[in-house]
C-alpha cells in the first residue's frame, strides 16, 4: 500500500509517494534532498534534523505519512544562488564544519533560533545544538559560528577568524618561572591561541586560517557522500549476523530466503570461495594472520558475519535475513584478554588454513618483545621503584556516517566500489583476491567521508556488496545501521598494562618496563600494528637508560578491536601519565618537574622505536638512532599552565569550595608526545597539471575524512605556485584517477602526502619558471619568483600565470605543464603537547564533572591553524569521552547491551566543558613549512590528566577507565570507608 | 523501525479510539520511541496528531492542562509553568527530538528514567484519560498502568511550590542514573519523587527514601549504588527545601 503525502517543501507544494512505513528521511532523500543524512533510526545523532513547521526535529523518527500537510525546510531551500547566505558564510568562515555531515542540520537550527532570538546566548545555542551530535568540532567552533552569524544578520561588524597571537612565555628550551605571563588571554574558545616561532618565515598562503575548499560543497549539503548518488536499478544488501558469541555453523538454510520476492542473491559460507585475508587497512603485504574470510562456518563475535542478501528493497532484504535458517553448535566464549590464555578458554581459531598465529592453543596472536639495556639489573639496583597496572576499556568511534559501500560494474564489466574508507588504495588491493579479480579490474572512489577515526581504516564490507554485485550483476549498496557500526565494525583494543619502573634519588629514570596484554578480539587486523605502537608510544616519551616491552597479543570474543584515532597511544598513555603521576607523588615531587626531568628533548635518541613494528631491528644490528629534532614542549607547559591556572592545586578555598561541602577541585597534567607517519612505509603521491587560466588540478590519493587534508595539502601547492588556494582545484582520492597513497592513518597525511604535494609543486614551479624566462627573455630561470598569480624577473617585469598557461598549451613549444611527485620518509618527527585538565568530584555520588580542558601542541608549523585546532579541539573531546562516560558494554554472552547512543554517551553540545587550545609553533626542518602532525596527538593525554586531576581532588587515584560515577564512588569508599 | 504496514489519521477520540481497540494498532504521538523502536513487529499507525490534544492552558485550581499531544518543547515554553519543571522538559531530550515528543507519549512509557515524569508527580499530576476511564493520579497510572482501551488526553499539574532538584548521571547532560526532584508548598511536608531507582518513577518519604526500593542495577549503576543515590539526593533536595 502507498500513500501519497503532499506537504510543504522548501516553499513549495511537493508529493512523495511512501509506504506507511517510510521516514521522512527516507521521502526527503528520494525528492533529492541529500543534505538529509542518515546517522542512526532514533534520531538522536541529529544528522537528518530538518525544520518541521519551523522547529528543528529529526525527520529519522518522522514517519512520512505524517508529514502529511506540514512544512518542511532542508538547507536546499538556501541555495536559490550561487551565493551562500550570512548562515553558511559565518559557519564556513570558523572552520565550523569537518566532514559536514550533519552540516545542513546546523544551518537549519540556527536559522530557526535566530528567527526567533536574534541574539541568543551561548546557553541558548548550545542547546539548539544539543540534538546534533558532532564527532568532530567539540562544538567551540559551530557555537562561534552561530553567535556570528547572529551578529552579521543583525547588522553588526564582524572581524576575519583568525587565530590570536601570543608571545612565548619561554626562550623554546628552559622552563618558564611558575608565574610567568599572568592572567592568561581572553578570546572566545574557538579561536586558536598561536605563539609563533621566530623560525618561522611569514608566508602567503601556508601558516593562513584559509577557508576549507570544500566549504561550498558542504554548506549547501550538496550530494558529496557515498550515499548521495543512486546508480539505476540499486539493490541493498543486508547482512544476517550472529547471535552467539561464538558458535559453528551446522548448516545454512536460504531456501525461503531465496524465494521472499524481490531477493536477487543469498551468499554465505555455503556458495562463496573461502580466501584468506586480514582486514586491516595497511601496506602490503598486511600483517598476518589471515584469519578472516568473506562468509565463515564459524561465528567468533555477537554480530560477526553470517550470510548476506541483495534485494529490490531494503525491507525485502530485511525479511529475507529475517527468513535464513542457521545450525548453529554454539561453542563456550572468553571474552577478557586476562583469560583468554588459561588453557581451559575455547580455542578461538583452530582451523587449519589460518597461518602465522603464534599459538593458537593459547590464543596467542603475537608475542611482541623488545628491550634495550638491562631492564632487570636497573631495577634491581635502583633506590626506588614502583610497579602499577592499569585497565582499558573498549569503545567505538562513532562515525556520525555509518560504513556505508555500493559496487556495480561497468560498462568495461570492472568492478567499481564507492565507499566511505580512509584507505581506498589498500582496499582496491585487498578485494582483488577475494573477488577473483585483477586489481586493474576493480577501481575504488572515495566520496567525502563523514568521519572515519580508523574505523574506516579497514576493508569491512566492501567486499560484501563486490561479491553481491558480481551475484547479480547489478549496483548492490550495503549501508551499517547505529547498533552494526557498534557491535559489527570495529572498536578500540582494550588492554592491561603494567609498568615497573626504577627511579634514582635524584628522580631520574633508570628503567622502565612495560608488559601487555592487548585484547584484538576474534581477528587479527590491526592486532599488531596497535599494540606495537602502544609499546612505543609507552616506552619513548621519558629517557631511561633501559626499557623493555613485552606485550601477548591474544583472541576472545568481544567486537573486532581495529584502529582508532590514536592506535594505540592513548592506551599507553593513560597508563604512563598516570604511572609517572604517582612515582611524582610518591617521590614528594611536583609532577610536571619529575616528568620534565625525564621527558625526551631535542636530540635525545627515541631508543626503543627502531626495535619495534614490522621493520623492526636489534640493538646490535644499529647503526644509530632517530633523535627528536624539534620539541616545543616547555612553550606549550608553560602557556598551558597559565590558561589552566596550575597554581590553584595549592589554594585549598578553591580545592574545598566552601559553599559546596560535597565538591572537591582538582587540575591534573599530562605529557604527550606522538609520532608523525610511519617511517620507511607510509607513501603519498600528488599530481599537478596547469590550466588555461593559471589555475592547477591537484591530484591526490590522500583521503580527507573531514580534517581539512585537502585543504591543508592545497594550501601547500598554493604556497609554493605563487597563487591563492582557490587557483588550487583538489580532487582526491579515486584509484582510477589519483596517484597512490597509504591513506589517511598515523597522523601521516599532512607530513607525506603534503611533501608529496610539495614536491610536485616544486616540479610544476620549475617549469613555470622556465616559461616565465622564455616570455621575459630572462637568461636564468632561478631568478624568476612566483607570486601573486605572476611570474616576476629580477627586474620586476612579469607576466602572468595565465599568459604562461596560454602560451605553453597553444602557442609556442607546447606542453602540458605538469609535476607528479611521491614521498616516504625516513623520519618521524614527534609533535608534543601538554595537556590540563580541571575537574570537581561530587565525593558523595562519585560523579565526575570536567569543567575545562586545555591543549598546547608543538605541531611544528600548523598550515592551517583553524584546520589544526579544531583538530585538537575535536580529538580532545573524543579523548573525553573515552576516559568519561564511553564504553562498549557486554553481557555475559557477549552481546552488547548499549548499541545507541545514550547509552553509549558521547559527549554533546549543551555539556561541554570549556576548552582551550594552543599551538606552539616550531621549525622541524624533515616536515613540509615546517609541519608535524596534529590529528592524533589530542587523544592521548586527556583520560590521564582527568586521572591526575581526580587524583589531585581527592587524594585517590582510580587506574581503570572509564571514570563513571559508582567507580569513582566505589574508589572513593574503600579510599575512605 | 518497526514494520508500520498501515497508518491513519483519525480526526475525533471516538475515531481513534475505535481504531486503537482492533490489536495490533498504537498510538502515535511524536514517534521519537515508536519510530526508532528496532523491533521488527508489524503495527498500524494510529496518528494523533488532528485531534486537537496539543492545547496548554491554565485550568481550575490554579492548575495547568497540558495536552497530551503537547510536544516537550512546547512544555518547555510555557509560562504557566515554573523554570523548573520547564527546565526538566529541556533535559528529557535534546533539542531534535523535544519537538516531536509529546507528553502523553512520555507518560505512556512509563520511562524509569524520566526526571520529567518524576517532576510531574511531585506537582501533582492528573492524567485525564479518553475511554472507559476518565482521570487518575499520576502516581496510580504508574502503579496499576494505563487502562486498557484508554487514551491519554492530557495531563494537569499544580505548579506551585518551591522546587529543588538533584541528578547524577555520567556527564552533565545524560540521562541521569539516579534524579530527585522535590516540592514544598506552604506549610505542608516536603514531597520527592525519584527516577531512576524503580519500574517508573516514584514518590518516596522525604526521611526514608529507600524504603520498600530495590532498584535493579545495570551498567550505569548497581542497585545497591542507586539505593545510595536515592538517600544522598533526596536529603539534598530536603535540605534545601526545608532551609
Amino acid at each position: 500500500m502507498t500513500i501519497d503525502v503532499v506537504f510543504e517543501l522548501n516553499g513549495a507544494a511537493a508529493t512523495a509517494t511512501v509506504e506507511p512505513h517510510h521516514t521522512l528521511r527516507e521521502a526527503l532523500r528520494g525528492l533529492g534532498m541529500f543534505s538529509v543524512h542518515y546517522g542512526s533510526d532514533s534520531g538522536e545523532t541529529g544528522a537528518a534534523a530538518i525544520l518541521y513547521d519551523g522547529r528543528l526535529a529529526s525527520a529519522d523518527v518522522i514517519l512520512a505519512a505524517s508529514a502529511h500537510g506540514h512544512r518542511v525546510t532542508t538547507v536546499e531551500a538556501l541555495n536559490v544562488s550561487p551565493e551562500m547566505h550570512p548562515v553558511q558564510t559565518a559557519f564556513v568562515a570558523v572552520g565550523a564544519f569537518q566532514s559536514g555531515y550533519s552540516a545542513g542540520a546546523m544551518i537549519l537550527g540556527t536559522l530557526a533560533l535566530l528567527e526567533e532570538n536574534p541574539d541568543p546566548s551561548e546557553a541558548e545555542i548550545r542547546d539548539m545544538l544539543s540534538g546534533i551530535l558532532d564527532r568532530e568540532t567539540a562544538y567551540a567552533k559551530p557555537v562561534e559560528a552561530v553567535k556570528r552569524a547572529a551578529a552579521v544578520l543583525r547588522g553588526a561588524d564582524t572581524e576575519p577568524f583568525a587565530p590570536l597571537v601570543l608571545d612565548p612565555l619561554t626562550d623554546g628550551y628552559r622552563p618558564a618561572p611558575p608565574d610567568a605571563g599572568g592572567d592568561p588571554p581572553a578570546a572566545p574558545q574557538a579561536v586558536p591561541r598561536l605563539v609563533p616561532s621566530r623560525e618561522v618565515p611569514d608566508m602567503a598562503v601556508v601558516g593562513k586560517p584559509e577557508v576549507k575548499v570544500d566549504a561550498v560543497r558542504l554548506a549547501k549539503g550538496n550530494p558529496a557522500f557515498t550515499d548521495d548518488i543512486e546508480p539505476r536499478g540499486m539493490l541493498y544488501a543486508k547482512v544476517l549476523r550472529s547471535p552467539h558469541a561464538h558458535a559453528r555453523i551446522l548448516g545454512i538454510d536460504d531456501s525461503a530466503a531465496r524465494a521472499v520476492e524481490g531477493v536477487h542473491a543469498v551468499l554465505h559460507y555455503g556458495n562463496t570461495p573461502r580466501v584468506k585475508y586480514a582486514s586491516g587497512g595497511q601496506s602490503w603485504p598486511n600483517p598476518h594472520p589471515y584469519d578472516q574470510v568473506s562468509f565463515d562456518d564459524r561465528v567468533r563475535h555477537v554480530g560477526d558475519r553470517v550470510a548476506a542478501v541483495a534485494a529490490e528493497t531494503v525491507e525485502a532484504a530485511e525479511e529475507a535475513v529475517r527468513l535464513i535458517e542457521v545450525d548453529y553448535e554454539v561453542l563456550p566464549a572468553v571474552f577478557d584478554e586476562r583469560f583468554a590464555m588459561d588453557s581451559d578458554a575455547p580455542k578461538i581459531h583452530d582451523e587449519d588454513d589460518t597461518t602465522h598465529i603464534c599459538d593458537p592453543q593459547r590464543n596467542l596472536v603475537h608475542h611482541l618483545t623488545a628491550h634495550r639495556g638491562d631492564v632487570d639489573a636497573n631495577l634491581a639496583a635502583a633506590p626506588h621503584t614502583f610497579e602499577q597496572t592499569f585497565r582499558v576499556h573498549q569503545v567505538q568511534q562513532c562515525p556520525i556516517e555509518p560504513h556505508i559501500s555500493m559496487a556495480w560494474l561497468d560498462s568495461d564489466e570492472r568492478m567499481v566500489v564507492r565507499t566511505a574508507t580512509q584507505v581506498p588504495f589498500h582496499t582496491r588491493r585487498m578485494l582483488a583476491p577475494l573477488i577473483g579479480m585483477d586489481i586493474k579490474d576493480i577501481r575504488v572512489i572515495k566520496p567525502r567521508i563523514g568521519g572515519g577515526f580508523g574505523a574506516k581504516q579497514e576493508m569491512l564490507i566492501e567486499d560484501i556488496v563486490a561479491h553481491l554485485a558480481i551475484a547479480t550483476r547489478r549496483p548492490v549498496r550495503l549501508e551499517l545501521d547505529r547498533a552494526e557500526e557498534f557491535y559489527a565494525s570495529r572498536t578500540r583494543h582494550p588492554q592491561t598494562i603494567t609498568f615497573r619502573t626504577a627511579v634514582d634519588d635524584d628522580g631520574k629514570l633508570l628503567a622502565q618496563d612495560m608488559s601487555m596484554i592487548g585484547n584484538t578480539g576474534p581477528y587479527g587486523t590491526h592486532g599488531f600494528t596497535v599494540q606495537i605502537v602502544s609499546g612505543l608510544r609507552g616506552l619513548t616519551s621519558y629517557n631511561a637508560a633501559s626499557k623493555r616491552f613485552d606485550c601477548h597479543v591474544v583472541y576472545t570474543n568481544i567486537p573486532v578491536p581495529g584502529a582508532y584515532r590514536g592506535y594505540g597511544a592513548p592506551q599507553a598513555e593513560f597508563a604512563l601519565e598516570a604511572h609517572m603521576e604517582d612515582i611524582a607523588r610518591a617521590l614528594d615531587l611536583d609532577p610536571i618537574e619529575f616528568k620534565r626531568r625525564n621527558w625526551v628533548k631535542v636530540g635525545d635518541e627515541m631508543d626503543i622505536a627502531p626495535h619495534l613494528g614490522e621493520r623492526a631491528v636489534a640493538e646490535e644490528e644499529l647503526d644509530s638512532y632517530p633523535k627528536v629534532m624539534s620539541s616545543g614542549i616547555e612553550e606549550c607547559v608553560a602557556q598551558g599552565r597559565r590558561e589552566i591556572g596550575w597554581h590553584r592545586r595549592g589554594d585549598d578555598g578553591w580545592k574545598a569550595p566552601a559553599d559546596r561541602g560535597n565538591i572537591r577541585r582538582g587540575i591534573g597534567f599530562a605529557f604527550c608526545m606522538h609520532g608523525t607517519a610511519i617511517p620507511f612505509l607510509d607513501m603519498g603521491g600528488c599530481s599537478i597539471k596547469l590550466n588555461d587560466d593559471g589555475s592547477f588540478n591537484m591530484l591526490i590519493g590522500a583521503t580527507d575524512l573531514g580534517t581539512g587534508a585537502d585543504t591543508v595539502i592545497g594550501q601547500i601547492a598554493a604556497e609554493v605556485l605563487g597563487v591563492p588556494l582557490d587557483d588550487i582545484k583538489v580532487y582526491s582520492s579515486d584509484t582510477d584517477m589519483t596517484p597512490f597513497d597509504t591513506g589517511a592513518y598515523a597522523s601521516s597525511t599532512t607530513y607525506i602526502s603534503g611533501t608529496a604535494a610539495l614536491r610536485a609543486a616544486e616540479a610544476v614551479r620549475e617549469r613555470l619558471k622556465a616559461r616565465a624566462a622564455m616570455l621575459l627573455e630572462v637568461d636564468e630561470p632561478c631568478t624568476i619568483e612566483l607570486r601573486d598569480r605572476r611570474a616576476y624577473a629580477a627586474d620586476g617585469r612579469s607576466v602572468t600565470l595565465e599568459e604562461i598557461a596560454l602560451d605553453s598549451l597553444h602557442w609556442q613549444e607546447q606542453e602540458q605543464i605538469m609535476g607528479t611527485a611521491s614521498h616516504v620518509s625516513p623520519d618521524c618527527p614527534p609533535p608534543f603537547a601538554a595537556q590540563f585538565a580541571e575537574v570537581e568530584v561530587d565525593v558523595d555520588t562519585g560523579q565526575v564533572t570536567v569543567t575545562k580542558l586545555v591543549m598546547a601542541v608543538d605541531c611544528g608549523v600548523a598550515i592551517n591553524p583553524v584546520t589544526a585546532s579544531g583538530q585538537v579541539e575535536g580529538g580532545m573531546i573524543q579523548a573525553l569521552g573515552y576516559a568519561h562516560c564511553e564504553e562498549i558494554v557486554l553481557d555475559d554472552d557477549g552481546r552488547m547491551v548499549n548499541p545507541s547512543f545514550g547509552p553509549y554517551k558521547i559527549y554533546r553540545a549543551d555539556e561541554m566543558p570549556d576548552t582551550v587550545v594552543y599551538l606552539v609553533q616550531t621549525m622541524e626542518d624533515s616536515g613540509p613549512f615546517g609541519a608535524k602532525a596534529v590529528a592524533e596527538i589530542p587523544k592521548d593525554g586527556v583520560a590521564p590528566a582527568v586521572r591526575n586531576a581526580i587524583l589531585d581532588a581527592t587524594g585517590v587515584a582510580i587506574n581503570d577507565l572509564p571514570f563513571t560515577p559508582e567507580r569513582v564512588w566505589s574508589a572513593l569508599q574503600s579510599a575512605h570507608p | 523501525m518497526p514494520l508500520v504496514t498501515a497508518y491513519h489519521r483519525p480526526t475525533s477520540l471516538d475515531e481513534a479510539l475505535d481504531l486503537l481497540s482492533s490489536p495490533g494498532r498504537v498510538a502515535l504521538g511524536g514517534g521519537t520511541t515508536l519510530n526508532a523502536d528496532r523491533a521488527p513487529s508489524d503495527l498500524e499507525a494510529v496518528d494523533l496528531q488532528a485531534l486537537g490534544l496539543d492545547g496548554i492552558a491554565a485550568a481550575d485550581g490554579g492548575r495547568v492542562r497540558l495536552g497530551a499531544t503537547a510536544t516537550l518543547d512546547a512544555v518547555r515554553r510555557c509560562e504557566l509553568l515554573g523554570e523548573p519543571l520547564r527546565e526538566l522538559a529541556r533535559c528529557e531530550q535534546p533539542s531534535t527530538l523535544r519537538t516531536l515528543a509529546t507528553l502523553g507519549g512520555l507518560v505512556a512509557q512509563f520511562s524509569a528514567e524520566s526526571p520529567l515524569l518524576a517532576g510531574l508527580l511531585v506537582h501533582d499530576a492528573a492524567v485525564e484519560l479518553a475511554g472507559p476511564a476518565s482521570e487518575r493520579s499520576l502516581a496510580e497510572l504508574l502503579a496499576a498502568g494505563l487502562p486498557h482501551g484508554s487514551l491519554i488526553t492530557a495531563v494537569t499539574v499544580d505548579p506551585s511550590g518551591r522546587t529543588a532538584a538533584a541528578r547524577t548521571g555520567r556527564t552533565p547532560a545524560d540521562v541521569p542514573i539516579v534524579s530527585a526532584y522535590g516540592r514544598r508548598t506552604d506549610g505542608a511536608a516536603v514531597v520527592v519523587a525519584l527516577s531512576g531507582v524503580a519500574d517508573h518513577p516514584v514518590l518516596v518519604d522525604a526521611d526514608d527514601p529507600t524504603a520498600g526500593l530495590a532498584p535493579a542495577g545495570d551498567f550505569r549503576g548497581s542497585g545497591e549504588y542507586r539505593l545510595h543515590l536515592a538517600r544522598t539526593l533526596t536529603a539534598r533536595v530536603a535540605q534545601e527545601l526545608r532551609s
